[in-house]
């Protein structure tokens, strides 16, 4: 009876881990699309393993557990922060392009050229009316183009500073939720209760942490991990998130984050990689530098354009006055320049005549203005030179960000096929064992209804 | 290596935005007709585009100063031509009448023809082209000479950029109607008062000094000539500069239309062949789950 008794025990452990098996494999099934599922998996072990009794002794089940590669996860978050890197480097850069070069044709290069040209115009009858407003006015559209130029460029730093400040806030959600996360994985496993799910849940804010900033994942004890930086400092660690925030101290100059604990002040974060790496190199390099660029420009030509408007003469002989009116220093030039009120209102000012006798058809002086076209301006590069050396500079990052982030894009999605051909579902698969399971329950089921029968036969001949 | 759902999905997913990013790019490259919208596109390829432009733009801009001068020089070669021929009436005039016998009413309507002859030559020296006086140097907002003849303008002359390193000057008024530091109108005083007072002997001492005075115009001319040479010379040169950094320039941004519509057609048909893929992957599937 007691054999009959095991059969009867060893057939209803095998009905249990086949049902429980083929539960598993249908939530497989349902969830072959559902992005960021990992395959679960139940094993069928043997009652008291390898020590145990000798002959029938059935089946038990362990898992469900997710499938995961921890090496291939790591080079994953890599590959996604290589990608937010450039891809933010790209998108960020080329608004600065834009602010530069609103569309072919349209850009300081060019209004620069057509003001030469107005002047040049103005040297066939330097004292005519109508060529010293033509005159005026280019010399109006191109302080424009400068505070315009200035505007634009000024509109991207707020764009990045929003879009930094967005990052920044999506992170710290993410990271707090990985640390709460964290702690109920700990929880579940302490208490043997099934936590693939949170896993992969907490695997999926980790990967969408990794764009933004570069991390490493230390795997702790019972499922818990630490959310480094590069620079070793921790973001998540013992089931508590630091805060990332911005450095305002250093804004509008650079753009830098801290990252702040419960019990800590605010420390530098280091070069964060990620998007918000690219946006701080985008803010730090690219804009920072063209700015600069634009107002040294604008100071050294409107400083020398007046130095020489004042050594001429206007067309009644008397000294010529400054041309525009900007800031005294470099910095805010390009937005602070301005054509003056009281020449743009009386072309008689223009001071084209090198000396009083020459007033009012002289042109010596227009000519020496004329020579400032071709001259050096900013570091030794005309004006033409340092602006087009600013636009291919600009040109370059984004064609290079742009290849970078399709490079790390195409490795990123090989990564992520491997990934998914490791931990992913394949149907076919799942309904091969999904079929073997229902075969090995039917098998069960007979050897309870076998046995079942023999425990009847037995005691019918008993009685 | 397995092949999971999301492998065929992500693949999938990948190729048909890889073909579409294709297409596109394909697709506004054939429509605009332009490879290198911005910098970016291209960076070399735009730097070379952007020194290009400016080099078309400068030229542009002379050929519109050489045009504004062409009106100028052709307009001071009529007027010296003009006057040419009222000094050779002149010159004609004290040929005629310093020699032989010459009834007194004669030499005085030759006075007057002389006054006249003066009063045409005084209008070609004030010769003005879209209100500046060709004639008077800097000073070129006034009539250079006044009514009898006296020069008010400038001696000194404005030089014009034409072209790269090309300028060209005004001519001066005072040296064309001079002779040997004369003024032509002194002279033409001196024959009218001579012609008026019955002084043939007067008359024929101008002769020379007239003749002096044509000659000093036809050099004018002779000088406008050169300028008008130079100009043309140099309208050649920027023409060919701006036609040539236009071809240069649509070599570098102009699309390949041919090449633009081969890649359309290879990306649509890469397009249906990875939806068809999609439609078979579903389609077995399918034939799974029956099964």
């Amino acid at each position: 009876m007691a054999g009959l008794s095991r059969l009867f025990h060893i057939g209803q452990g095998a009905l249990q881990s086949h049902q429980t098996r083929m539960a598993t494999l249908q939530n497989n099934i349902a969830n072959a699309s559902t992005p960021g599922y990992r395959r679960q998996r139940v094993d069928m072990v043997t009652l008291g393993g390898h020590f145990g009794e000798v002959g029938l002794r059935g089946v038990h089940t362990r898992g469900p557990d997710s499938i995961r590669s921890e090496f291939l996860m790591g080079q994953i978050h890599k590959g996604q922060g290589d990608f937010g890197f450039h891809a933010t480097r790209s998108s960020f850069a080329a608004g600065v392009e834009r602010a530069m070069m609103p569309s072919a044709g349209q850009h300081l290069g060019t209004n620069v050229e057509a003001f030469f040209d107005s002047l040049r115009q103005a040297s066939t009858n330097p004292g005519g009316e109508i060529e010293g407003r033509s005159f005026l006015q280019e010399a109006d559209l191109l302080a424009g183009r400068f505070r315009e130029t200035a505007a634009s460029l000024q509109r991207e730093r707020v764009a990045m500073e929003g879009e930094a400040q967005g990052l920044v806030d999506s992170v710290n959600q993410n990271l707090q939720e990985i640390a709460d996360l964290d702690r109920q994985i700990k929880q579940a496993t302490q208490l043997s209760q099934p936590a693939g799910e949170l896993m992969d849940q907490r695997d999926r804010l980790i990967q969408d942490v990794s764009e933004h900033l570069s991390v490493t994942v230390v795997s702790g004890d019972q499922g818990s991990v630490d959310l480094i930086t590069p620079q070793g400092r921790a973001l998540v660690e013992g089931g508590q998130a630091r805060t990332v925030g911005i450095d305002s101290g250093r804004l509008p100059d650079q753009l830098h984050f801290t990252l702040t604990g419960a019990n800590d002040n605010a420390q530098p974060l280091g070069a964060p990689g990620g998007t918000l790496g690219g946006l701080a190199a985008t803010y730090n390099d690219t804009l920072a530098t063209e700015v600069e660029r634009l107002d040294a420009l604008a100071f050294a030509f409107a400083t020398e354009f007046n130095a020489r408007h004042e050594a001429g003469f206007d067309r009644d002989g008397n000294p010529g006055e400054a041309l525009f009116e900007l800031s005294g220093t470099a910095q805010g030039a390009a937005s602070s320049l301005h054509l003056r009120q009281e020449i743009s209102d009386d072309p008689a000012l223009l001071a084209f005549a090198g000396d009083p006798g020459e007033a009012p058809g002289g042109s010596s002086n227009l000519q020496d203005l004329l020579a400032l076209h071709d001259e050096p301006l900013v570091n030794g590069a005309t004006f033409q030179e340092s602006w087009q050396a600013g636009l291919n500079e600009v040109a370059r990052t984004v064609s290079s960000a742009r290849q970078s982030a399709e490079a790390a894009s195409a490795s990123l999605a090989q990564l992520q096929e491997m990934e998914a051909s490791i931990t992913g579902v394949s149907l076919e698969e799942e309904m091969i064992a999904l079929s073997e399971s229902q075969r090995g329950f039917e098998a069960a089921l007979k050897v309870m209804q076998a046995s079942d029968q023999m425990f009847s036969s037995l005691l019918s001949l008993k009685g | 290596m397995r092949v999971t759902e999301q492998s065929h999905f992500a693949s999938l997913v990948r190729r048909i935005q890889s073909h579409q990013g294709r297409l596109q790019e394909a697709v506004a490259e054939a429509s605009t007709g332009v490879r290198v919208q911005r910098p970016s596109d291209d960076p070399l390829a735009s730097a070379a585009l952007q020194r290009l432009e400016v080099s078309a733009q400068r030229h542009q801009s002379y050929l519109r100063v050489q045009t504004t001068m062409q009106g100028q020089l052709e307009t001071a070669e009529s007027s010296l031509t003009s006057g040419v021929a009222v000094l050779g009436d002149a010159l004609e005039l004290a040929l005629q009448m310093s020699s032989g016998a010459h009834t007194e009413e004669s030499l005085q309507a030759s006075a007057e023809r002389v006054s006249l002859l003066k009063e045409s030559l005084r209008e070609i020296a004030n010769t003005s082209h879209q209100g500046r006086y060709l004639f008077g140097g800097v000073a070129d907002d006034q009539p250079p000479f006044d009514d009898a003849g006296g020069f008010q303008g400038s001696t000194t002359l404005r030089q014009v950029e034409i072209g790269e390193q090309q300028r060209i000057s005004q001519l001066s008024g005072e040296d064309l109607f001079s002779v040997q530091g004369e003024s032509l109108f002194a002279v033409l005083d001196e024959l009218e008062g001579a012609l008026a007072g019955g002084d043939q002997a007067g008359a024929s001492a101008t002769i020379d000094r007239l003749r002096g005075g044509v000659t000093s115009l036809t050099t004018g001319i002779q000088t406008v000539g050169n300028h008008l040479t130079t100009l043309e010379h140099a309208r050649a040169f920027s023409e060919v500069i701006v036609l040539d950094a236009q071809r240069q320039s649509d070599r570098l941004e102009a699309a390949d239309l041919a090449d633009a519509a081969s890649r359309i057609q290879m990306a649509t048909t890469a397009l249906q062949a990875s939806a068809q893929a999609a439609q078979q992957v579903k389609g077995l599937k399918d034939l799974l789950f029956k099964l």
